[in-house]
C-alpha cells in the first residue's frame, strides 16, 4: 500500500465508524490510535509521534480561552433550570399577541434571545418545543412551519455571541491562521480574538434573525395563519412582571456581550459574570420576597463601577489621598454586598434544587465538548503523522478558480459534512484541515463568520440535525417527523441566502470589529 | 428502557458519584472569577496563583467530567444508523466498540501520557511562571486519572452490551424534557 492512501483510509475508516454511533469522542480516539498503532506495526507511521499526546491534552485542559465554555455553559443551565428562560417565552407570546403571525414573530426574537443567553442550541430547542409549539399548532400553524421556525431561531444561539461555538472556532482559527501565515512567512500575525469574531458575528446574527421574522410575517399574512388578534388572550401582562421577566435576562446579555466586546473583560470573565449573574437572577425566580436584597446587590455592584470609573481606587492609594480612600471603602462595601447577595442568591438556588441539576448539566455538555476536542486532537495528530494535511493542500490548490474556488469547496464541504456530523465536531476535525491553505491569504474573521453561518444549517439538515433531534423528543406523536423534516428546508435556504449575501459584501461581518477597534 | 444490569450500575454508579463531586467545582471556578475580575477592575488587586487555581480546577473538572458524561450517556453519538437498529444491533456495536476503540483509547492515552506525567512527578514541576501555583504535577497526573476513570463507564457499558442491553438512542433527549416538565 502506498504511503498517499494512508490518510485516505485514516479518514473513510473514522467516517465509517462514527456513522456506527458509537460516542464521537471516544470514536474519535479509538479510531485515530488504533489506525496509528496497526500504522506503527507495519512500519509507515512513526510511533514516537503519539509522545506529543500528552502535552497536547494537557494544552487542551489547561487552555484558558476554552475555560469560557463551562462558564457559559453554567450560565445557560442556571438559566434554563430555573425557569427563566420558559418565562421570557410565555411572556414574549402574550405581549405580541396583536400582530398578526405574533406568535411565530415572538419565537424569532425570544429564540435569538435564548439563544444568546444559554448559548446551548439543545436547551433552547427543548424549551421552545415544549412551550411553544403545542401554542403554535393550537393558533392555526402548519406543524412543517412551527417545527422549522423552532428549530431555526433555537440553533441561532450558536452564531449569535456570546455563543459556545464562536469561542470554539476562534481557538481552532486561531492556531491554524498562525500556521498558515508563517507558511507564508508572516511571523508576526495577530491569533484571532474571540472578541473580534463576536462582534463580526453579530449582524449577521441579528440579519438571520430578521430574515426568519419576515418569512414568518410574509407566510402568516399570505396564508392567514394566527390572523384573529386580540381575543386570544385576555389578561394581559402587566408591566412590573414584564420588566422583571424580560429586563433582567437581557440586562445580563447585553452586560455580558458589552463587556467582551468593549474589551473591558476576557470571554471567560465575562462568562464568569454571566454565570453569577444568572445565579443571582436564579435567587430572585426561587425567592421572590428576598428580591430586593438581591437587585440591591447587583446595584452596589453597578455603583461601585461607576465610581472606580471616576475614581481610582486601587489599595495602594488608601492613605495617600482622602478621596481615593473614602472611594475605598465605598467599593469595598458595595463589594461586600454584592458578594453577600451572591452568597445569599447560591444558597437559595442550592436549596431550590436548581443548582444541583444545574452543575451536573454543565458537567455533563462541558465534558462532551472537551472529550470530542481530545478526540479530534488525537485524530488530527495522526492525521497530520500520515501527512494528510499536505494531501488536503495538495488537493485544494489542484481545483480551479484559484481562491475562490477553494473557498467555495471548503463551504460546500462543511455544508455537506452538516449532514452527518455536530458542529462541534466539524469546527474541531475539518476547519483546521481545510482552513489551512485558505488562511493563507483570507481575512480570518471573516472566513470565521462564513463557517459559522454554514454550520447553523447543520443543525437543521436532516438525518442528522441536532435541533431536529431535540424537538423529536418533545414533539408531540401528532407531528409527523417528515413534517419537520419539510418545515426546515425554507431556512435552510434562507440560511444560505444569508451566506451568499456575506460572500457578497464581507463588509457585513468585518464592518462592527472595525468600528470597534477604532 | 433498558432492565438494570447490577455490575455496570454499581460501576456507572461510581463514576456518576465522582461527577456529582466535582461538579461543584464549577460553581468554585466561577466565584473564584468573578472575585479576580471585580478585585482587579475594582482595587488592581490580582493573584497569579488563584488565576491559574481556577484553570487546573477546570482540568480536574472535565477529567472526571469525561466518565461521568459516558455514564450518563451524554457523549453526542451520530444517531443516522442507530435509530434504526434493534436492541441486539446497539448492543452489537456497543459490544464491538468497547473492545475495539474504547480499550485502544484508555490503553495509548495512558501509555503516551506517562512519560510526560512522571517527568512532572519527578521535577515536581510548579508553574511555568513566577508566582504561580505550586503542584501543577498533581493536576496534570489528570491525563492519567481521565482515561483510568473511563474504565468504570466503559466496563459498565461492556458488560450491559454483553447481556444485549444497550440504552436505546433518544434516551438523553426524553430524560431531559421529562425533567423540563415536572
Amino acid at each position: 500500500m502506498s504511503s498517499e492512501m494512508l490518510p485516505l483510509l485514516l479518514l473513510g475508516l473514522t467516517f465509517g465508524a462514527l456513522l456506527l454511533g458509537f460516542p464521537v469522542a471516544l470514536t474519535l480516539c479509538g479510531v485515530s490510535l488504533g489506525f496509528a498503532l496497526l500504522a506503527g506495526a507495519l512500519g509507515v507511521f512513526d510511533l514516537s509521534l503519539l509522545k506529543a499526546l500528552g502535552p497536547r491534552i494537557w494544552g487542551v485542559l489547561t487552555n484558558e480561552l476554552l475555560l469560557a465554555i463551562p462558564l457559559f455553559i453554567l450560565m445557560g443551565t442556571v438559566l434554563d433550570r430555573s425557569r427563566i428562560a420558559a418565562d421570557l417565552l410565555k411572556s414574549m407570546g402574550d405581549l405580541m399577541h396583536r400582530v398578526p403571525g405574533g406568535l411565530g414573530l415572538s419565537l424569532c426574537v425570544v429564540g435569538a434571545l435564548l439563544a444568546a443567553s444559554t448559548g446551548i442550541v439543545g436547551a433552547t430547542v427543548i424549551a421552545m418545543g415544549l412551550i411553544s409549539l403545542p401554542a403554535l399548532l393550537a393558533r392555526g400553524y402548519p406543524a412543517p412551519l412551527a417545527t422549522g421556525l423552532i428549530c431555526a431561531s433555537g440553533s441561532l444561539g450558536q452564531i449569535i455571541p456570546p455563543s459556545i461555538v464562536l469561542v470554539l472556532l476562534a481557538d481552532q482559527l486561531g492556531a491554524v491562521y498562525g500556521e498558515a501565515q508563517r507558511a507564508v512567512g508572516n511571523w508576526t500575525a495577530q491569533p484571532v480574538s474571540v472578541g473580534d469574531l463576536f462582534a463580526g458575528a453579530l449582524l449577521p446574527g441579528l440579519l438571520l434573525v430578521c430574515i426568519y421574522a419576515g418569512y414568518v410575517y410574509v407566510v402568516c399574512r399570505a396564508r392567514g395563519i394566527d390572523a384573529d388578534v386580540g381575543d386570544a388572550v385576555t389578561d394581559k401582562p402587566r408591566l412590573r412582571t414584564l420588566i422583571g421577566i424580560f429586563v433582567a435576562p437581557l440586562l445580563l446579555l447585553i452586560a455580558v456581550l458589552g463587556s467582551i466586546l468593549g474589551g473591558i473583560a476576557t470571554p471567560t470573565e465575562a462568562a464568569a459574570l454571566g454565570a453569577a449573574g444568572a445565579i443571582l437572577l436564579a435567587g430572585i425566580k426561587v425567592n421572590p420576597e428576598r428580591a430586593a436584597f438581591l437587585w440591591s446587590g447587583l446595584g452596589a455592584l453597578l455603583a461601585a463601577l461607576v465610581v472606580r470609573a471616576m475614581v481610582d481606587t486601587r489599595l495602594h492609594l488608601f492613605f495617600q489621598s482622602v478621596l481615593s480612600g473614602a472611594a475605598i471603602v465605598l467599593t469595598a462595601l458595595a463589594a461586600l454586598l454584592f458578594a453577600a447577595a451572591l452568597l445569599f442568591a447560591l444558597v437559595m438556588s442550592i436549596r431550590s434544587g436548581v443548582l444541583s441539576v444545574a452543575i451536573r448539566q454543565t458537567l455533563e455538555i462541558s465534558a462532551m465538548v472537551y472529550g470530542i476536542l481530545i478526540g479530534a486532537t488525537c485524530f488530527a495528530l495522526v492525521f497530520r503523522g500520515v501527512e494528510g494535511d499536505v494531501m488536503v493542500g495538495d488537493f485544494l490548490q489542484t481545483l480551479p478558480g484559484g481562491e475562490t474556488g477553494a473557498l467555495v469547496f471548503v463551504m460546500a464541504t462543511v455544508f455537506l459534512l452538516g449532514f452527518f456530523l455536530d458542529v462541534i465536531e466539524i469546527i474541531t476535525l475539518a476547519v483546521p484541515i481545510l482552513a489551512l491553505t485558505l488562511l493563507q491569504t483570507i481575512d480570518p474573521l471573516w472566513f470565521g463568520v462564513l463557517i459559522a453561518v454554514n454550520l447553523q444549517t447543520s443543525y437543521l439538515t436532516p438525518p442528522f440535525g441536532f435541533a431536529l433531534f431535540y424537538l423529536r423528543g418533545v414533539a408531540p406523536e401528532t407531528v409527523q417527523t417528515v413534517e419537520m423534516y419539510r418545515g426546515v428546508i425554507p431556512f435552510v435556504l434562507l440560511q444560505l441566502c444569508v451566506l451568499l449575501l456575506l460572500i457578497a459584501f464581507p463588509g457585513l461581518v468585518t464592518g462592527l470589529p472595525e468600528l470597534l477597534r477604532g | 428502557m433498558a432492565k438494570p444490569h447490577p455490575w455496570a450500575r454499581r460501576l456507572d454508579g461510581i463514576a456518576l458519584a465522582a461527577g456529582g463531586l466535582v461538579a461543584w467545582l464549577v460553581i468554585a471556578m466561577t466565584v473564584t472569577q468573578v472575585a479576580l475580575v471585580l478585585g482587579r477592575a475594582m482595587f488592581g488587586f490580582g493573584s497569579l496563583q488563584l488565576s491559574e487555581a481556577v484553570i487546573y480546577a477546570n482540568a480536574v473538572f472535565v477529567g472526571v467530567g469525561v466518565a461521568y458524561a459516558l455514564s450518563r450517556d451524554g457523549h453526542t453519538r451520530i444517531d443516522v444508523l442507530r435509530v434504526k437498529m434493534n436492541d441486539i444491533g446497539r448492543a452489537r456495536v456497543d459490544f464491538w466498540a468497547c473492545l475495539v476503540l474504547l480499550l485502544p483509547t484508555i490503553i495509548v492515552l495512558i501509555w503516551a501520557s506517562l512519560p510526560y506525567v512522571i517527568r512532572a512527578w519527578q521535577t515536581l514541576e510548579g508553574s511555568r511562571s513566577v508566582g504561580g501555583m505550586q503542584g501543577v504535577f498533581l493536576f496534570k497526573s489528570m491525563l492519567i486519572v481521565m482515561p483510568a476513570l473511563l474504565v468504570l463507564p466503559g466496563l459498565a457499558m461492556f458488560l450491559r452490551s454483553y447481556a444485549g442491553l444497550s440504552k436505546p438512542p433518544f434516551e438523553a433527549v426524553q430524560r431531559r424534557s421529562a425533567t423540563d416538565e415536572q
